[in-house]
């Protein structure tokens, strides 16, 4: 496996497992906390996939992109960019008329990491289909 | 990669073995790629850039036809 494709694998690994555990913290708990720790609960997710992120940055900034890797990484932000308009779009056109507050950030928050997912997704998929 | 990855083709492995063995990260280090690529694009299953392909060419001393082949459908 190459390292930006395990890169990319910390990148999902690390989402799925914050964003997981976030929702089912603020499924449990979210309605009993105030609006201070309720931005704290949000802090915890981000926090660490700020630091995993980080790290798999720091392990791998030595090694310069050529131009398969950057062909790859175009193709999947393009797309990633698409999911993540389309996901703002909903949620600051449509979702303001219907629901507001906490639901919103939650539904912005999704957006993001489906976007995320989605890129770090084609990211593999492009190094699995273009492997030797 | 693309579509016109299956339909090229190309003569880099022979070149290596001709050019004394020439490993794949040694050829991608004089053209500008990773050994990853090089494998890949032996393998057909990525299509370089016309400038990383004039590179190669130059690097076996061979003309870009004879180390990369297109076949029309």
């Amino acid at each position: 496996m190459e390292s930006r494709e395990r890169q990319a694998w910390v990148y999902i690994l690390s989402t799925l497992v914050a964003m997981a555990g976030y929702a089912l913290a603020a499924w449990r708990w979210h309605e009993g906390l105030g609006p201070v720790a309720r931005i704290g609960l949000l802090a915890v997710p981000l926090s660490f996939m700020g630091v995993v992120s980080l790290g798999a940055w720091l392990m791998y900034r030595g090694e310069a992109p050529d131009e398969r890797d950057l062909a790859i990484a175009q193709r999947a932000t393009s797309v990633a960019y698409g999911v993540l308009m389309a996901g703002f779009l909903y949620v600051g056109m449509m979702l303001p008329f219907t629901h507001g507050g906490w639901y919103l950030v939650h539904s912005a928050l999704a957006a993001i990491v489906l976007a995320e997912l989605v890129h770090s997704g084609l990211v593999v998929r492009g190094y699995r289909r273009s492997a030797a | 990669m693309n579509d016109d990855s299956a339909r090229l083709t190309n003569q880099i492995r022979t070149l290596r073995f001709l050019a004394g063995e020439m490993t794949q990260a040694e050829l991608g280090q004089r053209v500008g790629l990773t050994r990853q690529t090089i494998a890949a694009i032996e393998a057909g299953k990525y299509a370089p850039s016309l400038s990383c392909a004039f590179r190669m060419a130059e690097v076996f001393g061979k003309r870009l036809d004879e180390v990369f082949q297109w076949t029309p459908n």
